[in-house]
């Protein structure tokens, strides 16, 4: 789609197997983006993560809904029933399971659905417009107060994770049905192989729309990998997608109604000012 | 958990060290199971008599990379102390691949839970603080090795039939200088979790956290209750970030002082040595020979002052 550029990298970092998976498709519901980061036993994680994306633009592509929640929804809980069962059949597989991000975009409006502490940012320039809440532990002790993002970022338990795709026969999705957005905005959906080794303050930064969308996710990744690298080699599978609008959304927030009411106020202060002005010039 | 299902198949199993051990995979000999595997009753191969406990960490963990290091790092563990579980070494048909079994000592026993249960509220003060400060020199020797257990809680401390009390489970433990990569699952258990081992980075464990976990457990023999349990698992999280121990009637006040040092949110307001926190048990438990000092000097002031008014009266 003329509308969107789009970049997805997906690197193995200091592990010895990849298990993120990532893909994205053109469909008539949209521009689907999908990043999935997979975890347990030996091949488990993998192929949890590639079930889930390969059944996730499978099921998007063939639905006939019109409601792009529900076509994520359903498409997510089809995943996830996918790689539960994947998971009951096969013994090695056991306990396998993967987080998900999905972005559907279109020339309306974004939609954005999660599960787990993989995480979707819209960025516009170097400002956070837009963020996923990770379905963590400590994100959880964030939300109440308890400890700093900073804090949970650097934690040793920061990827204990509350929600999976495949761990258990149900799964609830966090979705965000109506994001609008700007020409020029830019959505980033990653694993917490990124987000995980720099702050948000970095994060940001690398995400501005100074590069092209090709080299910005270029940049990333070799920024990250850099970092792990210099951390002992060890860091974690890197998945970045990266995609950039040409247009306005259609849908766009409604002007509130204090606003409104301010700027009526005001234009009648000023035609009244006029009025009274052109009076004088005549009068005087 | 759930009871495995039951094969009877005879395992026979040779360890690191050659030695040959042999269980049945059967109920009659199961002992319990965890989230990694099961633990089954087995003997050597060449005297039957002579019992041990074989740990089988299950293929779908052992064959991550991390959890067989960690299995591996447990068995080698050869610390011979009164009140550590001996380990006796593990076995592997294939290096990467397959579970891994952990051999080591059969503690004939109940855990320090039940055994302090039996024991009337107002009389468990003695005996667990006797049973707590043998584990706190199991402590110290862990720790003057540079290891850290990093998951104290009753369940994994057994009273043996003589009464002695003993760690063991050393599964998540680690050493200084080792590291087990990043696993997708939370360390420690979170009733008896410090701070740093929720919110920290993974170098803040260590001993100190051991001290927290202890001292956690001791006011749980104590009072027959874990100050920080919620049945919402990020309640008790939060507890165990924001919560100082709760004051319990049932802990004479010198040692709630104690168990309240041991349990700081901050590492360093702790015991700094396993070694420090014993003492000041010991210190606790001697009751009163602060206050019969403080006692004698009031009487002797009191006496003093009677005397200075009498000598006053009479000139």
């Amino acid at each position: 789609m003329d509308e969107f550029n789009i970049n997805i990298l997906s690197w193995i970092g200091g592990r010895e197997e990849n298990q993120d998976s990532s893909g994205s498709r053109e469909t008539k519901h949209g521009l689907l983006v999908v990043v999935c980061d997979g975890m347990g036993g030996t091949k488990g994680g993998s192929i949890a993560s590639k079930l889930a994306v390969e059944t996730i633009l499978e099921e998007v592509a063939n639905t006939n809904h019109a409601n792009t929640a529900e076509i994520l929804r359903e498409a997510i809980t089809k995943a996830n029933s996918v790689v539960y069962h994947a998971g009951c059949t096969r013994q090695d597989l056991q306990g396998m399971g993967t987080t998900v991000v999905a972005l559907l975009i279109n020339e309306n409006k974004a939609t954005a659905a999660h599960v787990g502490d993989s995480r979707i940012y819209q960025v516009r320039g170097s400002k956070k417009i837009f963020r996923t809440f990770d379905h963590s532990m400590v994100f959880e002790l964030v939300k109440r107060g308890t400890i700093s993002e900073e804090q949970a970022r650097l934690s040793a338990q920061s990827n204990v994770i509350l929600r999976a795709i495949g761990t258990k026969p149900e799964v609830e999705i966090e979705i965000n049905e109506e994001i609008h957005y700007l020409k020029g905005d830019r959505f980033l959906l990653c694993s917490d192989g990124i987000w995980g080794a720099v702050n948000e303050k970095e994060m940001l930064k690398l995400i501005k729309n100074e590069k092209s969308v090709e080299r910005t996710v270029e940049h990333i990744m070799e920024t990250i990998d850099t970092i792990g690298t210099g951390t002992g080699g060890k860091h974690d599978n890197l998945t970045a997608a990266l995609i950039e609008t040409n247009i306005n959304s259609k849908i766009q927030p409604e002007t509130g109604n204090r606003i409104k009411i301010i700027i009526s106020i005001l234009s009648i202060l000023l035609f009244i000012s006029i009025c009274l002005n052109i009076w004088r010039f005549i009068f005087h | 958990m759930n009871k495995p299902i039951f094969t009877a198949e005879k395992v026979n199993l040779v360890s690191d060290k050659g030695e040959r051990f042999t269980y049945y995979h059967s109920e009659q000999f199961y002992i319990g199971g965890g989230a990694m595997g099961e633990v089954y009753k087995g003997w050597y191969a060449n005297n039957p008599e002579q019992k041990v406990a074989i740990k089988k960490v299950h293929a779908r963990h052992a064959e991550n990379k991390s959890i067989r290091e960690r299995a591996k790092f447990e068995a080698s563990l050869f610390i011979v102390h009164p009140n550590l579980i001996k380990m006796l070494g593990y076995c592997e048909s294939d290096q990467t691949k397959g579970p891994v079994y952990i051999i080591s000592e059969l503690i004939r026993g109940e855990t320090i839970d039940k055994f302090a249960k039996r024991i009337e509220s107002a009389r468990r003060v003695v005996p667990v603080s006797k049973m707590m400060c043998s584990i706190l020199d199991a402590l110290h020797c862990l720790h003057t090795r540079t290891i850290c257990h990093r998951d104290v809680k009753p369940s994994n401390i057994m009273v043996d039939h003589m009464g002695n009390a003993k760690l063991m489970d050393l599964g998540i433990a680690t050493a200084d200088g080792i590291s087990f990569g990043t696993l997708n699952q939370g360390f420690g258990t979170y009733p008896y979790a410090p701070p740093e081992q929720i919110t920290g980075a993974r170098d803040d464990v260590n001993h100190l956290s051991d001290i927290y976990s202890l001292g956690v457990t001791f006011y749980e023999l104590l009072t027959g209750f874990n100050p920080f349990y919620s049945r919402i698992e990020i309640e008790t999280v939060e507890r165990q970030i924001t919560m100082p121990l709760p004051y319990n009637k049932f802990i004479p006040r010198p040692l709630f002082k104690v168990l309240l040092k041991a349990t700081a949110k901050k590492k360093s307001d702790r015991y700094q040595s396993a070694e420090d926190f014993k003492k000041a048990v010991i210190k606790a438990n001697k009751g009163g020979g602060v206050n019969w000092l403080v006692i004698v000097l009031g009487i002797l002031v009191i006496i003093l002052l009677i005397f200075l008014v009498m000598i006053y009266i009479n000139s």
